[in-house]
């Protein structure tokens, strides 16, 4: 019997994605790796925030001085993957009139312009579901479409501060001042992105029906502070920061291991683990210890517990370490920095890693999908587009340029392959 | 012609899972219309029924924070599927199901003989999304983990916290709902295959390939130059990061040379950017210090709020940190109407957290509080299975539910 592969999820969805920075253009990857076509416009002349040069972005071949810098930003690459890509100045009739005709063509437009740039531009909703009464938009922004914050600046880690989040994950008793930034709201934001966009494309085949979807990456994580945000409704307190440590389980913490900056976490979620731990460790001592014995007290000595364990662990590699604890049922994983991470024998047997030999930042190993649709046959990942790449197929083979039609928009600077000023500092 | 309220309205999904990734996957399916079903164990619940917050401290499994807050929208059961009886009615569900999330260690399934296999042979289309801390195969797929511990090893803890001092986790449970969404994104693209083409398939969720895919936008640095990340404040230009202010603290990111000069308008004072000690990212690098107290002076002769206004007029990039507190008012929050209300039997009405994105068309519902224990029992095998009274009751009495 031969068994059918079934085609990708989106096979025959085109998508359109005038994004930029992080979430908006990951979640159209993540839309590319099901199988859609997506079609990346980018701006033209101004380059795209990620291709700059201006900040320590990580170069292949670390020197932005070498030749076409903007396609070797790694922060850019690892968020384009699988993309056609297309520069445009929508900014000039010319423009304009070629992005209506690949809207028309397309089921989904993604975008992240703040509100009041999108309406100037003409590329908000109303003017899109004029073109194309059926497509599916998604407007991506820091606070939403509507309300008093809707034309307001955003960044990631901006965010995690108003969310309040940024307050949770310090050192205990530290001052907010000292914890480090980090852009999780864009990580969240991309998956829920492709989650909204895939629930409004199933909605349209059934119904025919598009829409638009107004995504405030605020609110697209908070939900994710819930059981913190209940702990606030019911008793109202707002959680301190843990640290490695659980509110009630112990011993749950994070410890040195033998070699420069090695962790280990360990997470006992149980007495039959804590049981396990003291055996494993070689100190069945600490089970029979009253300051030990129950939860309770354990919670109230965790500083002393601590202490021992590192005492124990400090001396042994945190692969070792995992391995032994995992023997013995206890949740244990090593805290791997970026060599452990590509060298990482699991993720390598499960082939995570794909190999992507782009057309100017060379060969490299980029982190797979995040998802494994057991049916369907693993596709070559196709690497982020060089600025423009994909011009000629695009303007040709979709939209029926001719080639002269081509070498006049190049000609009147309404696409191009190479930035006027590469030294742009921003927009 | 049929109405069709909301954008999943004609699915059926089944929730086994026992963690907050699996409950949030599928929470995320029942507020924009899945008719999700809830399975618990009938003599323990959920877990998170057992986690808290509890209102004043004291443990009810009714009224548990975490499990209302990740169960609405669903019905629920209870069913010992250890049982003959109870895989017998699991079955009959499965049969009826579009969708079916899990989240028990890979050999479990099997041992009940009920690995994929065997259920694809029951329902052909049905996707089965299976979330697991590393997935379904490889050295690590028995391994146990908690958020942390996949955390750890995604990479991204290794830069989070501060150089001298251990690698420090995100707030609590943060990366198990990015998980779950990630696995809601999963099973949604599995259900165009499975409705367009009829073709069922399990989804596997590794729990840290989700994150190491996502999780933090340097991953590539070290594939790129051969440097590691390293653990520490922030990379990137002044000011950038948490300030103090009169009443609390303000978060800036101001790299690029544009933002600083908005900055410098922002706070009334140009003659910072035509200062060639501070005139490009480099020399703003060398002079970070001398900058930084010039600037906290003025931060701190200004709210949050103020700041946040004056910047934002400017168009820089800032946030007041708020508390929950002031989210719960905060003008663009209730603009929105992000706070819903929902009524819970036992506590009464509650804010809860409203749509994490808005549809025009077929909008974010919160049409019922998370289920009591076992609340739709003799809803579903009365019913839609055709168990009779007398059943339920004997089905009771063994505890199979």
């Amino acid at each position: 019997m031969i068994i059918q592969k079934p085609l990708a999820p989106l096979n025959g969805i085109q998508i359109l994605d005038l994004s930029e920075v992080w979430a908006g253009p990951m979640a159209a990857s993540l839309l590319g790796d099901l199988g859609a076509r997506v079609i990346k416009v980018e701006s033209f002349p101004r380059p795209s925030l990620t291709r700059l040069k201006g900040q320590a972005i990580g170069y292949s071949g670390d020197d932005p001085d070498s030749s076409r810098p903007w396609d070797r930003a790694a922060l850019h690459n690892l968020a384009n993957r699988n993309k056609y890509g297309i520069t445009l100045n929508i900014r000039t009739p010319l423009g304009m009139d070629l992005l209506k005709k690949l809207v028309t063509t397309s089921e989904v437009l993604i975008e992240s312009f703040t509100s009041g740039t999108s309406t100037r531009l003409g590329v908000d909703y109303p003017a899109m579901k004029t073109l194309s009464p059926n497509i599916v938009m998604l407007s991506m922004s820091g606070w939403g479409e509507e309300g008093p914050y809707k034309r307001y600046a955003s960044l990631g880690s901006a965010l995690d501060g108003f969310t309040g989040h940024h307050l949770m994950r310090g050192y205990p008793g530290t001052d907010p001042s000292t914890t480090s930034i980090i852009q999780h709201t864009d990580a969240v934001a991309a998956v829920g992105a492709v989650f909204a966009i895939l629930t409004a494309l199933y909605y349209k085949i059934r119904t025919g029906k598009g829409q638009w979807i107004d995504m405030s990456q605020v609110e697209c994580f908070l939900p994710h502070l819930g059981g913190a945000m209940m702990e606030h409704i019911l008793n109202d307190r707002m959680p301190d920061p843990q640290g490695n440590r659980h509110p009630y389980m112990s011993p749950y913490g994070c410890y040195r291991c033998i070699g420069e900056d090695n962790w280990i976490v360990i997470n006992v979620t149980s007495e039959e683990e804590w049981m396990n731990l003291c055996s494993v460790a070689n100190h069945i001592e600490w089970s029979t210890d009253e300051m030990y014995s129950d939860p309770i007290s354990r919670n109230l000595n965790q500083d002393s517990l601590d202490d021992k364990i590192q005492a124990w662990t400090k001396d042994h590699d945190k692969f070792y370490l995992m391995e032994i604890l995992q023997g013995a049922g206890i949740p244990a994983q090593p805290v791997l920095d970026d060599v452990d991470l590509y060298n990482n024998r699991h993720l390598n047997d499960r082939c995570f890693f794909q190999r992507m030999r782009h057309p100017v930042a060379g060969e490299h190993l980029y982190p797979g999908p995040l998802w494994r649709l057991t049916e369907l046959h693993e596709t070559e990942p196709i690497p982020a587009n060089t600025l423009g790449q994909h011009n000629d197929w695009v303007y040709k083979e979709l939209l029926g340029l001719s080639t002269n039609e081509i070498r006049s928009l190049r000609d009147q600077g309404v696409i191009g392959e190479v930035f006027p000023d590469p030294d742009y500092d921003a927009i | 012609m049929v109405m069709i309220k909301q954008a999943l309205s004609d699915l059926r999904v089944l929730d086994l899972s026992t963690n907050i990734a699996g409950a949030y996957c599928t929470r995320l399916l029942a507020d924009y219309g899945a008719d999700v079903i809830k399975i618990e164990d009938p003599c323990y619940g959920d877990p998170s029924r057992n986690m808290g917050p509890f209102p004043k401290d004291e443990p009810d499994r009714d009224a548990s924070g975490l499990f209302i807050h990740l169960n609405g929208n669903k019905r629920g059961i209870t069913l010992d599927i250890e049982t003959t009886t109870g895989i017998k009615i699991l079955k009959d569900l499965i049969l009826r199901a579009d969708v079916m999330v899990e989240t028990f260690s890979p050999q479990y399934l099997p041992s009940l003989n009920l690995n994929f296999g065997e259920i694809r042979q029951i329902n052909p289309n049905l996707v089965m999304t299976s979330i697991t801390p590393f997935g379904q195969t490889g050295p690590y797929r028995n391994h146990k983990a908690t958020d942390v511990g996949i955390f750890a090893m995604s990479g991204r803890m290794y830069v989070h916290g501060l150089p001298d001092q251990p690698p420090l986790p995100y707030g609590p449970d943060v990366i198990w709902y990015q998980i779950g969404t990630t696995a809601a994104a999963a099973t949604m693209g599995a259900l165009f295959v499975s409705k367009l083409q009829g073709i069922g398939q399990q989804v596997d969720i590794s729990a840290l390939e989700t994150l190491v895919g996502n999780v933090d936008n340097r991953t590539l640095f070290y594939a790129y130059t051969g440097k590691k990340n390293l653990r520490g404040r922030w990379p990137g230009g002044i000011p950038q990061g948490a300030y103090p202010c009169l009443d609390g603290y303000v978060i800036f990111g101001v790299g690029y040379d544009i933002y600083f000069r908005r900055l410098c308008d922002a706070m009334g004072r140009p003659d910072l950017y035509h200062n060639p000690k501070w005139s490009n990212a480099k020399h703003r690098a060398e002079n970070a210090e001398e900058f930084e107290i010039i600037f906290i002076e003025w931060l701190m002769q200004h709210s949050k709020r103020e700041v946040f206004e004056l910047c934002q007029a400017k168009r820089v990039m800032c946030s007041p940190i708020l508390t929950f507190e002031e989210l719960l008012q905060d003008p663009q929050l209730v603009a929105r109407s992000f706070f819903t209300k929902i009524i819970h039997p036992t506590l009464g009405g509650l804010p809860t957290m409203g749509a994490p994105f808005k549809m025009t068309e077929t909008p974010w519902q919160n049409l019922r509080a998370a289920p009591q224990m076992g609340q739709h029992n003799r809803e579903i095998l009365g019913g839609e299975l055709g168990y009779t009274a007398a059943d339920i009751s004997r089905l009771r009495g063994l505890t199979v539910i």
